[in-house]
Order: C-alpha cells, then sequence, then structure tokens
C-alpha cells in the first residue's frame, strides 16, 4: 500500500471573505463620514462667524436667579403707579398686619424662596440636556428633554440642584448654565440676578382674577 | 501523523463559509445602517444648528407684547375709583446698524398656528437703525382688537408675534412690561405706623 494522498481542500478560507466585507463597509463609512464633512464644513464655518458676530447679542434662552415674589412684584408695580397717580399711598414691607387700605396704606411681601428659571423667548427649541455648574464645578446634569415654545420655561429650586439657596452665593460662585438642545449645540445661557419681568411669568386666573405665580 | 496533520490545509467546506459569509454580510450591513442613519443625523443636527445660529446673528429687530399699565378713574354706581388697565402693546426696535424694512407681521396662538398676519408692501414700514415703534394688535387685524384691551388675555391665548424683515430673519417677540419699575431704585425708609416703626418704599 502506497502512502495515502492528501487532497487539497475545495472549500474557502472565511476570514479574507469576512476580512473583505468589514473593510468595504467601514471604507464606504468613511468616504460618507468625508463627504458629509466636506458638505458641513463651509456651514460650520458660517456658523463660527454667525456666533461672532451674536456675541454682543441677546441669547434667546436666559436665566434669571432671584429671591422675589412675582406676583407682589407685579401687584408692587400698580400700587407705585397709583400712588403717582394719587400721591397718598403708602407701600411697607412684609407687615400685611398693619395694611389699612381705606387710610392708603398697603403692605408687600416681596422675598420669596430662590427660584433658577430658564426662558425661551425664541423659536421652540428642545432641550436635551441642562448642565448646572458653579463654584468651579458640575453641580448637577438634568435631562429634561423637553421642547421650549416662544415664552415657556422652566423653573428649579437651588436646592434640588445641589445649591446653595442665596442668590448672592450663586452669583459669586461664577453660576452657569449650559444647555444643550436636539440640534447637538450647546448653548451658554445667560444668567442673569434678578428677577425677569412678572409679565412675561405669571398669569391671571380669568375666573377669579388672581395672579398666579411659576408653574 | 504530524507530516500529513500539517500537509492538510486547514480551510472550510464552501457551503460553510458562504453561511458564514452571509451572517457576516448581515452584521455588517445592519452594522452600516446604524451608522449611517447616526451619521445622516448628526450632519442634520449640525445643519439646524448651523441655521439657528445664523438666525439669531442676522435678527434684526427686537419684538415684545408689552403690558401697558395705566391708571384710568372708573366710576362704579355713584362710587369713583382708580383702576390700573392693563392694556397690551406691540414694541418693534430695529436693533441692525441699517434701515430694516418690515414685510409681514404675524400672530400666532399657543399651538404656533397663524391667527392673523399682515404685510406691509412698498417700504410702508420701515425703521431707521436704533428707532422703535409701537403698534397694536388691532393695527394687524380687527379680529384680535381684544387684545388691546386686555393683557392678559393676550398672555393665554396668543402664542408670539413673528415679525419679518425684508432681507433678514423672522424675530419672535417676548413678553414683557413698558416703563417696569426697578426695584433696585426705589429707596426705603422708616416710617411710623402708630407706635411701630416700619419699613416703607420710596419709588
Amino acid at each position: 500500500m502506497g502512502k495515502p494522498r492528501v487532497r487539497p481542500s475545495r472549500g474557502l478560507s472565511a476570514l479574507p471573505v469576512i476580512l473583505a466585507i468589514m473593510v468595504v463597509a467601514i471604507l464606504s463609512l468613511f468616504i460618507a463620514s468625508a463627504v458629509m464633512r466636506a458638505q458641513l464644513d463651509p456651514a460650520l464655518w458660517a456658523r463660527e462667524l454667525a456666533a461672532q458676530g451674536a456675541e454682543k447679542r441677546t441669547s434667546w434662552l436666559k436665566a434669571y436667579v432671584y429671591d422675589v415674589d412675582l406676583c407682589e412684584l407685579l401687584r408692587f408695580q400698580g400700587l407705585v403707579l397709583k400712588n403717582k397717580t394719587l400721591g397718598n399711598i403708602t407701600i411697607i414691607y412684609g407687615r400685611p398686619d398693619l395694611e389699612n387700605q381705606s387710610a392708603g396704606i398697603y403692605s408687600v411681601q416681596l422675598s420669596s424662596p430662590t427660584r433658577i428659571l430658564i426662558i425661551n423667548e425664541g423659536p421652540p427649541v428642545e432641550i436635551e440636556v441642562l448642565a448646572f455648574e458653579a463654584f468651579g464645578a458640575l453641580q448637577k446634569e438634568l435631562r429634561p428633554g423637553v421642547e421650549l415654545k416662544t415664552g415657556e420655561y422652566l423653573v428649579y429650586l437651588p436646592g434640588d440642584l445641589g445649591l446653595p439657596e442665596s442668590v448672592d452665593a450663586l452669583y459669586h460662585g461664577n453660576f452657569r448654565i449650559v444647555a444643550y438642545t436636539s440640534l447637538q449645540e450647546s448653548i451658554e445661557i445667560i444668567v442673569i440676578f434678578t428677577p425677569p419681568d412678572p409679565a412675561a411669568i405669571v398669569a391671571i386666573d380669568p375666573a377669579s382674577g388672581k395672579c398666579i405665580g411659576e408653574v | 501523523m504530524p507530516g500529513r496533520r500539517s500537509a492538510r490545509r486547514l480551510g472550510l467546506s464552501a457551503p460553510l463559509v458562504g453561511v458564514l459569509a452571509t451572517i457576516c454580510l448581515v452584521l455588517c450591513l445592519s452594522l452600516y445602517a446604524l451608522a449611517a442613519a447616526r451619521l445622516t443625523q448628526i450632519f442634520f443636527a449640525a445643519s439646524g444648528s448651523v441655521v439657528r445660529a445664523v438666525e439669531e446673528a442676522k435678527k434684526t429687530v427686537d419684538v415684545a407684547i408689552l403690558l401697558v399699565q395705566e391708571p384710568e378713574f372708573v366710576t362704579e354706581g355713584n362710587k369713583t375709583m382708580l383702576k390700573i388697565m392693563n392694556r397690551t402693546a406691540i414694541m418693534i426696535k430695529n436693533t441692525w446698524p441699517d434701515i430694516a424694512e418690515i414685510d409681514v407681521i404675524a400672530v400666532l396662538d399657543k399651538s404656533g398656528n397663524i391667527m392673523a398676519e399682515r404685510e406691509f408692501g412698498g417700504g410702508s414700514l420701515v425703521l431707521a437703525p436704533g428707532s422703535e415703534i409701537m403698534m397694536y394688535f388691532a393695527n394687524i387685524s380687527l379680529s384680535l382688537s381684544a387684545y388691546d384691551q386686555d393683557f392678559w388675555l393676550a398672555r393665554r391665548e396668543v402664542g408670539a408675534v413673528l415679525v419679518y424683515p425684508s432681507g433678514g430673519v423672522a424675530s419672535y417677540s417676548r413678553w414683557g412690561t413698558l416703563n417696569l419699575i426697578d426695584l433696585s431704585k426705589c429707596g426705603l425708609s422708616v416710617i411710623w405706623i402708630g407706635e411701630e416703626p416700619v419699613v416703607a418704599f420710596a419709588c
């Protein structure tokens, strides 16, 4: 008996086939991304220019940090206006027990818990992530995932964000908010440490005529 | 025997390679589709952000729907009293260092649908740099005139006023108060009510 003949296998090696497919797939993705990048680059450059131009303009997203009751502020505004017309009104601070409207004495209680209010004054924008930074560190990251239409707002209490309650502490702690929108852009929200205009935030109940604060 | 083993080629049979290659191809195509979808999404999102940034940079007018508080003496029965009327005005200010010609003003409801719009053709509404005008809802459409008399009704029902300047992009309105009192400019003094000292405002 002679030596057994070894017949070469007629099968293909799987590895080169798999590698070839993967290389083709990855290459085509790279080409697609390069084409898209080439299309997008001029637009991104335009955005940089636009951002430079817009630097000194007011942004559409604003944040207010304040410890004032906006309904009382609105009432206070009306009282000051009445006093300018009549001249016989005394507005005292935080003493409702001494209020005597027939004698022209009105009391207002302006202080309230500190709030952080983020309002959109531009086209609708969907906020995916909000990053709250203070004292040089990220304090809280939220994912509201909500669309803010024009004039709509979000309200937060500092305590819920792990932040100090004091407006002064937040101001001196370089408090800043960065929003990431559904357009994959990050916006540094302008933070204002005064109360917002009550007319932009509160509502008046048509039935009772009562002021409804931030909701 | 070692010699025989090394001589045998470590290949697979053709049908098995076919099956493996198909599985691999399907996997690769799925991953490719996912990656392509993500790439497209990023591309369109980036394009959107560019449009938004350019819009913001080109914003030529500042639009505000303002609460106008006006004291008015009202007689009810035989009693006359001072009431604060909450009226509405629309302020349009040109913030562009060139003239702004307004083409269209539209009023949107809370859902973003157009309630009314008015075209200002032929340069009938032109603002010099830095200038502003006050107008009313009735100037846009008489059907909206109720809002001029009741700011809070407008707040409940109107979403925004959109102003389209010629060659610029639309500006959305904000809400505000005309001649808002600056609290920081109000002085505080101590007055006596009866026997008690209290803090009083002087604005």
